[in-house]
């Protein structure tokens, strides 16, 4: 029944303060804008009608997103300039529109069509009281602690060399907690490398599907529970791909 | 000149945000927010409770626009931080802060606190200390913001009168600008404190605490005039034109979940059925209706410029609207398709409120609420509401024809004049309303009827026809409750009631006057914050500071006044008269009926004669 209708994509970003958005309210948010820009949404059938859209896989709270999607079926035909200019006046600051384009309305969804994910880190070195803001983790799990006077990206080198030979990492939730294998989930070794102000950039590509991701925040937590004196200033998504 | 992008507390509230739960509370940014980096007064609008209880409240959005609009002007809101986020900011030392600037609460020009109910009283307390204002307003100094309030509880906040410098009696649509004028010309021409709030006090319906002296040895305290000049009863403002101001409805669009998530029209202000038990019954008279036209047109622009989905009318009986049916035809026929939700924030017990509830749901029903008030028809006489069990019959008859199957009937108990009777007719009309809803429906679905009473408890209220009246006990309250839990309430109908002890401190804080003050300041102390969260009120805190303070807040809620004898409220007037609330009293003794003005003939209530206000409806009425 989708055949007559006009599958729009919007790649959009989600920064600034905005990144604190959770999941479901980057989908309410990006609905409200959508209908503010006023473009010829279609609705569900059934009890509870509702804007047919399609979002890919989700952020967690506080990582930006450069390179962010959203599927929204539309009713009528607008060329791409006119879409874009409809969206004028109506985002909240940190939320922009980038681009968009039609895709088939058949073609798969846009957690199947982009599953890897490139993130950025900014780690900077702060005062060891404050690293962590929680003394536990300070205490245990930081036998490497002595060498706090190396090179910066070093140190940062041997934290992730250290929960890399783990080849897993314990992710802690309400209920039960729950091992997280690497393996396919993280595409290469992740690199690092000194930017300007001396704070060092780590770049990683993970890959998701079905069952398993790898939260990007809480692997950066795990290499840092190993780097004292050592915290994120930012993550960002920066890119979204096929393959 | 206070505004500086230099002072924006952003960077040192940012680490924070992880730490805390649902962080777009605090972030600002939300589309419609107004950041005015260049006003050289900036009012801060602060709802005492958490942002997604305060966001939706009408009289912030309207008053942020108002503000706003003004020139040299902004206006910024504040809510309290919930308790993870207050205790990272104490830990680093950040104080409150605006929203739109970041900047701290104590650069601000005024302070302004919603009063919305009596639990919220340690909440500003936790605001002020948050933000290192002095609790009290004769101990801040010439450069320190003022504190004011306005909000329904005005009509009695004698409780709080040492914190507020001055507070907004009544409507605040035309008070707010001859407040912030007034203030702003004074503190350009660098006036002191005292003779600004001297000042303040002139303005019509502005009530100034601090000018007002106790009566020696009172208790329940009552004041006078302290100087020459402030008025010895302040009355309520009250919009004149408003069916004429297109209802400035255009709100700011959260991220978070809202307590109310929806874009909301106010349709109409005032009720005057006449419910004796109901204070904004009484204090928001006269009725004034918006016409039709500018309803449908504020709604259908406000959905297209917030991007909501849903959009209640609200009002006090938005039902009671001479052309709500015209209304919800026309706005049906304007937003099909888009997936837009109308809803109307309470029925009519009848019929007719049944048609309207189904024309706004249309599909989607999700549960229907009517309210008795009480069990039987000689006390909903008593009380002045005017429905029958006929109208309960015929109302769920509408209801579950249309398609409805879940029921909630709402009660009040410890009404004046309640015996046991009246509290066992609770169970017997609910056992009738149950098997009645059951025949209702076909004999397969009849699985699916759901049927919820709920039960408040009744706290005599300032400036009501029951204001002379004491409020039931604890034990009693719970008693009563007991009778239900054990009358033989059919067990497919759902039983839950409002707790006795939260009750007891709203009817503390209602019947009191200035001496509850210590009391207020002792619970905070104790660590009591956010009181009407069930998980997080406190009542041994609340004992233990009264017990310290020698008070006791049973004996104070359940004080009876002798009629004509001083009120700690009477210097406050919503323009409904003593004689007037005198006779609705005897009538209620005597289940005598009083009928709604807008429908019959003018009941004397002097609303209209005193503040020279007249109903106004868009069409006939019943």
């Amino acid at each position: 029944m989708d055949e007559d209708r006009f599958r729009l994509r919007i790649r959009y970003q989600k920064a600034g303060r905005l990144k604190y958005l959770s999941h479901l309210e980057t989908i309410r948010c990006l609905e409200r804008c959508i209908r503010r820009a006023g473009l010829p949404f279609m609705v569900s059938q059934g009890f509870s009608p509702h804007m047919r859209t399609a979002f890919g896989w989700a952020l967690p709270v506080g990582v930006a997103g450069l390179d962010e999607y959203v599927d929204v079926l539309i009713s009528e035909y607008i060329e791409i300039p006119v879409v874009l200019s409809m969206f004028d006046g109506v985002m909240p600051l940190g939320m922009e529109i980038l681009d968009a384009w039609y895709v088939d309305p058949r073609s798969k969804s846009l957690e199947e069509t982009f599953p890897y994910s490139r993130y950025e880190f900014v780690i900077e070195a702060c005062p060891v009281e404050t690293a962590a803001g929680n003394q536990d983790l300070e205490n245990e799990g930081s036998n490497g602690a002595s060498s706090e006077n190396g090179d910066f990206l070093e140190r940062l080198e041997n934290g992730l060399d250290v929960v890399l030979e783990r080849g897993q990492m314990v992710v802690h939730r309400k209920k039960k907690d729950k091992i997280v294998v690497f393996d396919k989930l993280l595409c290469g070794k992740p690199e690092l490398s000194y930017m300007q102000d001396g704070s060092v950039k780590m770049e990683m590509t993970t890959f998701t599907e079905g069952k398993g991701s790898l939260r990007p925040d809480l692997f950066v937590a795990e290499i840092l529970r190993e780097v004292p004196g050592a915290r994120v200033r930012s993550i960002s998504r920066v890119e979204q791909r096929s393959a | 000149m206070k505004n500086n992008g230099e002072r924006s507390l952003w960077a040192r509230v940012e680490p924070l945000l992880l730490k805390c739960e649902r962080p777009t509370r605090y972030i600002d940014s939300e589309f419609g927010a107004v950041h005015d980096p260049d006003a050289s007064y900036r009012f801060v609008l602060i709802y005492p409770d958490v942002y997604e209880v305060g966001l939706p409240n009408q009289g912030h959005a309207i008053l942020y626009r108002i503000i706003n609009s003004m020139d040299g002007a902004c206006a910024e809101r504040a809510y309290v931080p919930w308790t993870d986020m207050a205790q990272c900011m104490r830990e680093e030392n950040i104080p409150l802060y605006s929203l739109e600037s970041f900047e701290p609460l104590l650069n601000s020009d005024v302070v302004g606190f919603t009063l919305q109910h009596e639990l919220c009283y340690t909440n500003i307390l936790e605001a002020l200390d948050l933000a290192g204002i002095p609790f009290l307003a004769k101990d801040r100094a010439d450069d320190c913001p003022l504190v004011v309030a306005g909000g329904p509880v005005v009509y009695n906040c004698e409780p709080m009168a040492p914190v507020f410098d001055a507070v907004m009696v009544g409507e605040g649509e035309e008070v707010i600008t001859e407040f912030v004028h007034t203030h702003m010309e004074m503190r350009d021409k660098g006036c002191t404190r005292a003779q600004i709030v001297r000042e303040l006090a002139n303005i019509p319906g502005v009530y100034v605490p601090s000018l007002y002296d106790e009566e020696p040895g009172s208790n329940p305290t009552i004041v006078h005039p302290a100087v020459d000049g402030v008025p010895a009863v302040v009355e309520k403002r009250v919009l004149a034109n408003f069916d004429e101001q297109s209802p400035q409805a255009i709100p700011i669009v959260p991220f978070g979940e809202l307590v109310h998530d929806r874009l909301a029209v106010e349709i109409l202000r005032g009720c005057s059925r006449g419910c004796r038990f109901c204070q904004a019954g009484m204090t928001y008279r006269p009725v004034r209706e918006r016409p039709a036209d500018s309803i449908v047109a504020a709604t259908l622009d406000g959905l297209e410029r917030t991007g909501y989905d849903e959009v209640s009318l609200t009002s006090l009986s938005s039902t009671d609207h001479s052309q709500i049916e015209e209304v919800l035809r026309r706005l049906d026929a304007a937003v099909d398709g888009k997936g837009v939700q109308v809803s109307l924030p309470s029925q009519r017990l009848d019929g007719f409120g049944v048609k309207m509830a189904h024309l706004a749901a249309g599909s989607k029903k999700g549960g229907l609420t009517f309210a008795p008030e009480a069990g039987t028809q000689r006390l909903r006489d008593i009380i002045n509401k005017n429905v029958t069990e006929d109208d309960l019959f015929e109302a769920i008859s509408a209801a579950f024809d249309a398609g409805w199957r879940r029921l909630k009937l709402y009660f009040m108990l410890g009404l004046p004049f309640e015996t046991d009777e009246d509290v066992l007719g609770i169970v017997s009309l609910a056992n009738r309303a149950y098997a009645y809803a059951k025949d209702c429906v076909p004999d397969k679905e009849r699985g699916n009827v759901r049927l919820t009473i709920s039960c408040s408890i009744f706290v005599p209220k300032p400036q009501t026809p029951f204001q002379w009246c004491g409020q039931v006990t604890m034990e009693e309250a719970q008693r009563k409750v007991d009778l239900i839990r054990n009358g033989h309430l059919h067990k497919g109908i759902d039983f839950n009631w409002h707790d006795p002890r939260t009750s007891l401190i709203e009817g503390v804080f209602s019947r009191g006057g200035r001496e509850l003050y210590p009391l207020v300041q002792r619970a905070w102390e104790n660590g009591c914050t956010f009181d009407a969260w069930s998980d997080k009120f406190d009542m041994d805190s609340w004992m233990s500071a009264a017990d310290e303070l020698g008070i006791d807040m049973q004996q104070i809620a359940s004080k009876e006044f002798e009629i004509g004898a001083p009120l700690p409220w009477d210097h406050i007037s919503a323009g409904v008269n003593q004689k007037f609330l005198a006779l609705e009293y005897k009538r209620a003794r005597n289940g005598e009926l009083t009928p709604d003005c807008t429908f019959e003939s003018c009941t004397g209530c002097g609303v209209c004669q005193d503040l020279g206000v007249d109903i106004s409806l868009g069409g006939s009425r019943g």
